[in-house]
Parts: structure tokens; sequence; C-alpha cells
């Protein structure tokens, strides 16, 4: 080693404790500057509202295709456990699953309309019959072919249906409609805890 | 780099310890500031972000709700808003309202709206636009049936304008440099001090070295605590006392080798003196002997005087080295004295002379007649005739000068025998063993022009032949 190299070997010692603390400087200057910007992140659970309107709830359609949940007066209580029908009714509403189904299915009110609801099922006003609890199943029957109705049409039946009753919330729902056409079971695709 | 190099030992010291309080003030600020500003920036976040959750919730909203009471409970959110105040914007199947003005906001980020969207918890994004930082937070709705929650579709977004929080963090960047400045200020002083405590001991033996270089061997420096410093006073010392001490050993060696040959030429003058009384009478009584005896007893009666005179310089010598020399001042006419020394010896035949009238100086005669007389002596033995003396008066910077040179013109003197020519026996041609002069001749003359305060130098002139010039103060100091 000549005397040159030790002597730059030296400089770059010394030129390292000098490097650092410019790049303390540097780091100091740079975050001087203020408030930085940050990506998104999670802060806690979401706030939970008070859903006026009634005790029925039905699945629309919004403008990107989302399910979006509706509450519509309905004849039954929301109390859990009071699911029976009232006698003064008649056989054919004796649900709430059905009744809703009913409901669903004769299309949104001006005020769900207003909000950019819309439903992507067909409307039907023939008599279409309650839901029937099989092997754990739901079954509905539909008076209109089932299976080239739209992935957020069989939503909106099988959440309304599911979510009219407590103990049907993690139910199966099965479709069945006109010239043998069925779907196959599935649940509520709508997270609910 | 090599400009950084010579900078002396307190100006680094003290840059050390301005780089050491530089990095300690620099990151010890940067470290504070960062936490005091996520402190701070969560503390408002939190505020914010919990107040609208709590705000929210006290809200009863129908299903699909009304854009008129949506745009209320904006503008509901809004005034109740902490720490400060926001602009709140609802989203709701695609369709925005605002308690602001306009429905939609230009801060709130997509990436927020598609955090909020497809997970049902609050979201926060902190969004620089320009030179404004806002705290931007999502917070959707859920709702509960059936005992079950789920998102209802609906949500509240806030933009809060962190302008507080930026004046805060600005002055919390002031305050750090301005505690950092006089912090680098105080730590000059350590650095001050610590240089003195160095350099205080440097200078010192600075001193003392300087002391010890001019001669004053018993300079000692003074060892203080046990540092490397004192180490190096207490070497110093040590290395000083034996430099006193080889010095003084070889100081007497020489007084010794001086005084015994002061006492061998006092010892032999006196026997020299007998001899010289009886071989002056028997070379008168040569001439009644035959021829061969009495050629030998004229070689012992010459040699005999050239024994005599070698004693008498080396005890001229002795003397000189002895400092028993004194010098006898008296006030002489320069050409007058020439002239006479020359007279004094028939020399001034032989001798051309240059002197101007009316010179005088003041010197001692006898020893200034030593030094003519050895100096035109050896012009004439080795450089033959044309011996040439001139004397002046010159003028140098510590006084009037004179000046005497003896000049010839015989074969100058050989350049490698120049600088030896004051030495003691030595012999210009080494084979010469025997010459006319005691080979102590120059050595005396030096000496004696020396004692005037004077010098001798000899050169060869440029035409040829040797010139030594005799230059001394023109008042001798006695």
């Amino acid at each position: 080693m000549t005397a040159t190299d030790r002597r730059r070997r030296r400089r770059r010692a010394s030129a390292a404790p000098a490097t650092l603390l410019a790049g303390f400087l540097l780091a100091g200057c740079a975050d001087a500057t203020g408030i930085p910007g940050t990506d998104v992140f999670e802060v806690g659970d979401p706030a939970r509202i008070k859903g006026e309107g009634g005790t029925m709830l039905l699945y629309l359609v919004d403008r990107e295709g989302r399910l979006t949940p509706v509450l519509r007066p309905g004849p039954f209580p929301a109390d859990p456990g009071s699911g029976t029908a009232p006698a003064s009714k008649a056989p054919l509403y004796d649900t709430p699953a059905g009744f809703a189904l009913r409901a669903l299915l004769r299309g949104p009110t001006g005020a769900e309309l207003a909000a950019s609801l819309h439903t992507e099922l067909p409307l039907a006003f023939a008599p279409v019959r309650d839901p029937e609890r099989k092997d754990g199943l739901l079954t509905v029957t539909l008076p209109f072919p089932v299976t080239a109705l739209s992935e957020a049409a069989r939503g909106q039946i099988v959440c309304t249906v599911a979510h009219a009753e407590p103990l049907d919330v993690d139910a199966r729902v099965v479709l069945a409609g006109q010239s043998n056409s069925i779907v196959p079971a599935q649940e509520c695709p709508v997270p609910a805890s | 780099m090599r400009r950084i190099a010579p900078l002396g030992l307190r100006t680094r010291l003290i840059a050390a310890f301005l780089l050491v309080a530089a990095i300690s003030a620099a990151t010890s600020a940067a470290l504070t500031y960062r936490e005091a500003r996520t402190a701070i920036l969560k503390q408002s976040q939190d505020t914010a972000v919990s107040s609208m959750r709590d705000l929210v919730g006290r809200l009863s909203l129908p299903l699909p709700p009304r854009p008129d009471e949506l745009k209320s409970a904006c503008a509901d959110l809004a005034r109740s808003s902490q720490p400060h105040s926001w602009m709140v914007y609802a989203e709701y199947a695609g369709n925005t309202v605002s308690s602001a003005e306009s429905p939609n906001s230009t801060v709130i980020t997509d990436e927020l709206r598609a955090e909020a969207r497809t997970r049902p918890n609050g979201a926060v994004q902190r969004v620089r636009k320009g030179k404004e930082v806002y705290l931007t937070f999502a917070m959707p709705a859920t709702f509960k049936h059936n005992d079950r929650t789920q998102s209802s579709g609906l949500v509240f977004y806030g933009v809060m304008p962190l302008a507080t929080e930026q004046t805060t963090v600005q002055a919390m960047v002031v305050a750090a440099r301005d505690g950092a400045l006089p912090a680098l200020g105080i730590a000059v002083i350590p650095a001050l001090l610590a240089a003195r405590s160095v350099l205080k001991p440097v200078r010192r033996l600075r001193h003392a070295a300087l002391s010890l270089g001019r001669g004053k061997l018993d300079t000692r420096i003074e060892v203080k605590g046990s540092d490397e410093l004192a180490d190096l006073a207490r070497t110093f010392n040590e290395t000083a006392s034996a430099l006193e001490g080889s010095v003084e050993e070889l100081r007497q060696a020489e007084a010794r080798a001086r005084r015994f040959a002061a006492d061998v030429s006092h010892e032999l003058r006196t026997p020299l003196a007998g001899m010289l009384a009886v071989t002056e009478v028997l070379d008168e009584e040569a001439v009644h002997l035959d021829s061969d005896t009495a050629a030998a007893l004229r070689l012992i009666t010459a040699e005999t005087g050239k024994l005599a005179a070698l004693v008498e310089d080396l005890m001229e010598i002795s003397r000189f080295d002895a400092r028993a020399a004194e010098l006898h001042a008296d006030e002489v006419d320069v050409a007058e004295f020439v002239r006479k020394t020359l007279e004094r010896r028939h020399w001034q035949d032989r001798v051309a002379t240059e002197l101007p009238a009316g010179l005088r100086a003041r010197l001692d005669p006898r020893r200034f007649d030593v030094v003519l007389a050895n100096l035109v002596g050896n012009a004439l033995r080795h450089g033959g005739a044309d011996v040439h003396v001139s004397a002046a008066e010159e003028q140098r910077p510590d006084g009037a000068r004179l000046v005497v040179r003896v000049a010839d013109s015989g074969p100058g003197i050989d350049p490698e025998v120049l600088p030896h020519i004051f030495d003691r026996f030595y012999k210009a041609d080494a084979a010469r063993t025997r010459s006319a002069g005691s080979g102590l001749g120059l050595a005396i003359t030096l000496e004696n022009v020396r004692l005037h305060g004077g010098g001798v130098r000899a050169a060869n002139r440029d035409g040829g032949g040797a010139l030594f010039t005799v230059e001394m103060p023109l008042e001798a100091a006695v």
C-alpha cells in the first residue's frame, strides 16, 4: 500500500461522519417541511345508525350494481321469535319471507327510485307462494324462468328471503322457476354479523 | 481536504465538539419532532374520527334516505364537528350530498372511497393538496335488522383542514432549531476549555524545548496530572537530564584534555629554556668544530627553537581554551601599526601596502601584531612574493568595522582544505610532515580576532592566490 493510498483511506474515514451528519440534516430538513400525506388506513368500527321506514328488509340494486338494503313497513314485528303470521291475514301471506318476496317482486317505490335504486327482477303480479323449507334449504318458486336472471337479481331474492327471519340469515336458497329452470342453492352475498 | 489538514489543534477540537453537538442536537430534535408530530396528528385524527362515529351513531334515517334529509344530516354533523370544523359528504347509491356548496369533494381520494365501500370500517387518509394538508376520513353507516348488523350502503366522509396542526408543527421546527443553535454555541465553551487544557501543556513544552535548544540544559517542566501530556512532560524532563549529564561529561573530558595540554606545555617550557640557552652557546662554538658536527649542532639548535615556538603557541591556545586570554585595548593608528609590524620582521620590502592615513582603531596591539604576523608570514611562506596588505574602515549594520585584507599571488588554497584551514594542526598537504609553522598559527589568529569580537575569512581570489579578510569592530569592547 502506498502512502497516497493510506492518505486516501484516512480521508475516506474522516468523510464518513461528515456524510452521516449531512444525512441527518437532510432527513431533518425533509421532515421539517411539515405534515406528509399518507395511504388509506383503517380506524376502528363503522357507525351504526338507526334504520327507519319499517321492519321489512328488501334488497334493491344501486347504479353500480351493488345490493342495497331498504326498509319498508311490514306486517310483522321485527322482534325475533314472533315470526308467525297474524290470524287475520290471508293464507298466501303467512310468512315474513313470503310477504317480503312478494313486495320485492312488485318493484321499488317512488322514494326508492328517487334514491337511484332499482330492481333487476321482472315484475310479477301473479300469486307467488311462500318459500318452502326442506332439508335445511329454502326453495323459492317463481313465475318466470330463473336461469336467465342476473347475479344481482338472484342476490336480491336470496338476501330478501334469507333476511326476512332471524334464523334463516345463513340459510341456502334454491330458486325454481318456469320451464323447470332451477338455480342451485346459494347464500346471501351481503355480509351480516 | 488538504486545505483543512494544517488547521490548529484548537480549531480541530472546536470543530469536533461542534460536530458532536450538531449531530446530537439534530438527532434529538428530529426524534422529538417526529414523536410530537405523530402524537399531535394522532390526537386530531382520533378526535375527529370518534366524534364522527358518535355523531353518525345518533342519526336515525329511513332506508333509502331522502336526499333532503341526508343533506340536513350532513349539515348537522358539520356543525358539531370536532376538533376543528369539517366538511361532511355523504354518499348513497352513487349519489353524493354535502354540507358544503359542492356535493363532491376534490380532496377525498378514490382509494378512500373504495376502502370505505368494500370494507365496513372507518378509514383515514391524510392528503396534501398544494400547501394545505387535509385529514379525510370515511365512516360507513351500518344498521341493525333482525339482530344482524349490515352495511346500509351509506357512507359519511369528513374533510378537516389540518391548518392548526401545520402551524403547531411549524412552531415545533422553529423551537427545535432555536433550541439547537444555542446548544451549538454552548458547545464552543467546553471545546475551548478542552483545547486550553491540551494546548497549555503543549505551549509549556514548546517553550521548554526552545529553552533547551538555547543551551539552558537545566530546563525542566512541572509535571501535572497523570495523562499522556504529563507522560510527555516526564519524558522531556528525563531526556533533558540525560542530555545535561552527557554534555557535562563531555565538558569535563574536554577540560581535562585542555588542562593536560596546558600542563604539558608548561612542563616542557622550563627544560626547553635551558636547552635553548645551551644550544646558543654550542652554536657559537660550532665554528671550531669539524663541519659534520657543526651541521648536527646547528640542526639541534634550529629544532629546539621550533620546539620552543610550538610550546609557546600551545600555551597561547591553552589560554584561549581556558578563557584566560585577556584583551588589553589601546588606541592605535592602523597604518603606522601595520608598517611597524612589517618593519620589525624586515618584511617591508616584500609586502605592498595600501593603508589610509589617519585610520584609528581601538585594539590589543600585541594580539593584533600576532594576527598580522601570522597572516603575512603565511602569505610569504606559501604564496611567495607579491603579498598585498590593505586596511579600511567599512560600515556594517552593527557599526563601523576595521577590515584588513592580506592577499598573495600564490597557488591559492585547495577548495577541499578551505573549510578546515583554521583548524589546529591541520596540514594542507598530508605528506608534508614538517613545515616552518607550528600548525597553530591560523587557529591562534582566529582566536585573537574573535577576542576582538570579529572574524577571519579565507578565500581564493579570482585572479589566483589566497585572500584572508579580517573583520573586527573599530572599537573593540573590553
